[in-house]
């Protein structure tokens, strides 16, 4: 069974938002309207995190995509009383919408802030439903949602590699935002395949995971930007 | 034949030196040569027209004059001489040899010296109001250069000055304390300057890496947002001389203290349901003026800026 994961090169990251749009549309994530959005209730699977230091002229701003990090251990899963979040077999951490009662508890335990919540349920504006993915349900009000590394989409590579009698393969699927991804930051693949890229590179001297300390075991590495290990 | 200093056929001052095509056959002499001695031989003003010596020692004499000149530019081809001409019309002086012979040297070496003719342009249409003094090269790193080479190196160009005469319609610059700040506009890659705020993902995208959606706002530096009492958030207008605007501030150190930075393309009254009313277009701020150099919109103006009532 692969174990998907993925490392985000942070000396290749622009912050020009690729993944951001291409999360939003392939997962169907809620356009919030201007009246939601200025109480803080924008949803996003994926945001970039933004740090400056220093003052003009020498500037440093420091971007870090941030996204659900599939930890092997998810604090999240633990607290969930309807069990609406959980760590499938594939070692992904899943959300069942219908399940799922919005107590937030799961966003309170969450280390990494990425689960966003349906405050309400915007209607896509009329002639935008056209663009919706019919492989993704579109969540109600009142549930907390969250990336799932597009699970749709390995749900797919897991129908072909049985089709054709073999195991899923670690090329054979890839999130939204990997594939959209024009500086090649993102990597994904399957993290005990000794021979692919994201397991090499997340044997990198720069690799690191997020709050490591707090013990997740996240699946999502950050190559460190070579300025930053100086 | 020999060298010559030819005529150009361009509306400017220009000297070109052409090294001969072919020897002097045997013991013949170029034609610039045999006209002298003709000339000397005539006596009289047709002596007294042609220099002492051959033409090949005059040649240098002449040139000198360009130097003296204080004009014009050593170039070495018709792009050089482009950027050369485009550059001292606009206040920029290319630095070039200092003395009589290395101005030959460099003479012989590239061929030609042009003088453009000079085009009044008024300083504001250059680098801005209040820049007198730029270089290509910056102090800091022609010391280390310098000190690494052990040579004495000069910047490739100086800014010395406007050619023209200040723009005196510029009420900015006759009250700079009214207008203290210095607007920049930019464009985000998710707007391209308003040509994608047609869709609803972008415009909720508008900042976000300032965590800014569905609006626009100014970036203020610290000390400045401190001097004038505005906070993060705060509502804000921000007038130049030819119009004003209200926007929400975002306080970062990544814009110098005398300038405020702002991104363009919301603002909209007629580009669709969605981007119609959100946010707010700078571009009234700015003076109708193109940039002298690329014929671009300058997308600057001088500022002040206050905070706005709820």
């Amino acid at each position: 069974m692969p174990r998907w994961g993925m490392v985000i090169d942070l000396d290749r990251c622009t912050a020009c938002g690729a993944c951001m749009a291409a999360c939003k549309v392939e997962n169907n994530v809620q356009i919030v309207p201007v009246d939601e959005s200025e109480r803080g209730r924008r949803m996003h699977w994926l945001r970039l995190l933004t740090q400056t230091q220093g003052s003009y002229p020498n500037t440093q701003i420091r971007i870090v995509p941030n996204l659900c990090m599939m930890c092997d251990n998810p604090p999240c899963t633990k607290v969930c009383p309807v069990h609406a979040t959980y760590l499938g077999e594939d070692k992904l951490v899943g959300q069942i919408y219908p399940r799922c009662i919005g107590c937030r508890y799961c966003m309170a335990a969450c280390p990494y802030s990425v689960k966003t919540f349906n405050w309400s349920h915007t209607e896509p504006p009329p002639g935008m439903d056209a663009i919706l993915n019919p492989d993704v349900s579109v969540r109600p009000r009142g549930v907390v949602e969250k990336c799932t590394f597009c699970y749709h989409r390995l749900q797919v590579a897991k129908e072909n590699a049985r089709a054709e009698d073999r195991p899923v393969r670690d090329t054979d699927y890839q999130p939204a935002c990997v594939e959209n991804c024009p500086a090649d930051a993102m990597v994904f693949g399957n993290l005990d395949d000794d021979l692919s890229l994201v397991a090499q590179l997340s044997r990198s001297a720069r690799a690191k995971r997020a709050l490591e300390h707090l013990g997740t075991e996240p699946k999502v590495y950050f190559l460190e930007r070579r300025d930053a290990q100086v | 034949m020999g060298p010559s200093i030819v005529d150009s056929p361009l509306p400017l001052d220009y000297a070109g030196l052409q090294q001969p095509a072919i020897a002097p056959l045997y013991e013949s002499r170029s034609f610039e040569d045999a006209w002298f001695a003709l000339a000397r031989r005539i006596g009289g003003p047709a002596a007294a027209a042609v220099p002492a010596g051959s033409f090949a020692e005059w040649l240098p004499v002449a040139a000198s004059g360009l130097l003296a000149a204080g004009r014009g530019t050593l170039t070495a081809g018709a792009s050089e001489e482009d950027i050369a001409g485009f550059m001292e019309a606009r206040g920029w002086r290319i630095a070039g040899p200092e003395t009589p012979a290395a101005f030959w040297q460099g003479l012989r070496r590239v061929g030609a010296w042009v003088d453009v003719p000079h085009v009044e342009r008024s300083p504001a249409d250059l680098l801005g109001p209040g820049i007198e003094h730029f270089s290509l090269c910056p102090d800091p790193l022609l010391r280390d250069v310098r000190k690494l080479t052990g040579t004495h190196v000069e910047p490739l160009a100086v800014y010395t000055g406007p050619p023209g005469p200040a723009d005196e319609n510029n009420a900015a610059k006759a009250a700079p304390d009214t207008y203290p700040l210095r607007l920049l506009l930019f464009d985000t890659n998710t707007l391209w300057g308003g040509r994608t705020a047609l869709t609803p993902l972008m415009l909720e995208m508008t900042g976000h890496r300032q965590d800014v959606a569905w609006d626009s706002w100014v970036e203020i530096h610290p000390e400045t947002a401190a001097r004038l009492r505005i906070e993060e958030g705060d509502q804000v207008r921000l007038e130049s001389p030819v119009g004003s605007l209200v926007t929400r501030a975002l306080v970062a150190p990544v814009v110098p203290v005398d300038v405020v930075a702002m991104p363009r393309g919301l603002g909209h009254r007629d580009f669709g349901r969605f981007a119609n009313g959100v946010g707010a277009n700078p571009l009234p701020l700015v003076p109708p003026r193109t940039d002298a150099w690329t014929g671009a919109p300058v997308l600057a103006a001088l500022v002040r800026i206050t905070r706005a009532p709820e």
